[in-house]
């Protein structure tokens, strides 16, 4: 057969016939098929591992961040929050996590005094050691005002509104109870917590070392 | 099992049966587009590949989607090779210093037709394979080229003259030969 490209129609039958030995290898559309499936499970194996890296990386972050600053590192952490002041230890209930006793609503703005706080929506709890009495006197330095309590095992009072300690102490703002202790008094207080619920929440929570 | 995790079925057996009738076709039309029979059938295999994951849209034409794909795939090998002049590039057929590399490769070099063709410039080459290896249309052409109809009809016509052309000086080198052997 002539190859000479004459006409279309010859161009056709002479590529049919010189290309009649070129064929494709047997089993071609099954090769293609499971090639197309290697190729899914591959990528399913990439999607689903970059999935795990960023749910690894992602979740942690994302806890980290929705929780409040712990002074001791405490964020984040499930179940009750304990405030912790030398040997004394409040234990609050979950929806409470600790705050910067600097920033918390509650703060007295006394930056010298050591203090702890934990907030809640609406309510804050802030715990420090009353500043030492006047020499000169001897006992707690209680107004008269004041309504004494009885909180589990220690002997307490509640501060009027208002009250700010002997000694240069921080004032005091919202409701504030005061733990007698040897030496030094605890101060509890709160904002957004009336004077009965706090004091249920001292008595159920308060220890001691 | 395999009907839950694989395609189904019906997608399958679709697809083998578009490709026990269409591959052969498309082979040689890689095989002119292409330099060897090796990269051709990888170009196929390729080509097949895309239109199987695309099987829901390629369905309702899958020999037009397929032969798009195809020269898309050649495409990408042409450029392939511009950028990296390194790899092992076309042989050189009007060469006296061509060297014969592999049996496929000699079994290429019989095809007259072929190694004519692939001595065209790129469109008329591409023309000449859609309208007279794969029977596509003017219109079919112009879309899957991403050309004007025009040009398509302008190509086809030159590239033909161009063939005659280098065929007869092909069967005039031979005679000389047959008359004069070295």
């Amino acid at each position: 057969m002539s190859i000479h490209a004459d006409d279309e129609f010859n161009l056709r039958l002479a590529l049919d016939s010189e290309l009649d030995d070129v064929t494709p290898r047997a089993g071609l559309a099954d090769l293609v098929i499971a090639r197309y499936r290697k190729g899914r499970r591959r990528r399913f194996a990439g999607v689903v591992g970059l999935f795990v890296v960023f749910v690894g990386i992602g979740v942690p972050a994302g806890i980290a961040s929705t929780s409040g600053r712990a002074p001791d590192g405490a964020a984040g952490r499930a179940g009750p929050v304990a405030l912790r002041l030398g040997p004394y230890t409040l234990t609050l209930p979950e929806r409470y996590h600790l705050s910067d006793a600097k920033t918390a609503p509650c703060a007295t703005g006394a930056g010298a005094v050591p203090q702890v706080a934990a907030i809640s929506p609406g309510v804050c709890v802030l715990m420090f050691f009353m500043p030492p009495g006047r020499p000169e006197r001897a006992g707690p330095d209680v107004p008269s005002s004041a309504t004494e309590v009885a909180v589990g095992p220690y002997r307490a009072w509640l501060a009027p509104p208002g009250y700010v300690p002997s000694g240069g102490g921080p004032a005091l703002v919202g409701t504030a109870l005061v733990i007698e202790g040897d030496g030094r008094d605890l101060v509890i207080g709160a904002s957004g917590l009336p004077r009965s619920a706090l004091v249920s929440l001292v008595s159920a929570g308060l220890s001691a070392a | 099992m395999r009907r839950v995790l694989g395609a189904p079925p019906s997608r399958e057996a679709e697809f083998t049966e578009f490709v026990e009738a269409a591959s052969a076709r498309l082979l040689r039309a890689a095989l002119v587009l292409l330099d060897t029979r090796e990269e051709a059938e990888d170009a196929l295999q390729l080509a097949l590949l895309r239109t199987y994951r695309r099987w829901d849209r390629a369905r309702q034409a899958p020999e037009a989607y397929s032969r798009t794909v195809l020269v898309n795939v050649c495409r990408e090998r042409w450029r392939y090779r511009a950028r990296h002049p390194e790899v092992k590039g076309r042989i050189d057929d009007a060469s006296p210093q061509s060297v014969v590399l592999s049996f496929t490769e000699a079994v290429d070099r019989r095809h007259v037709l072929v190694r004519v063709l692939r001595r065209l410039p790129a469109v008329q080459r591409e023309v000449l394979v859609f309208r007279y290896m794969l029977d596509a249309s003017v219109a079919d052409t112009a879309a899957a080229l991403g050309i004007a109809e025009g040009t398509v009809k302008s190509a086809a016509s030159r590239g033909l003259d161009q063939l005659r052309i280098l065929l007869s000086a092909e069967y005039e080198d031979k005679k000389v030969r047959r008359v004069h052997p070295r």
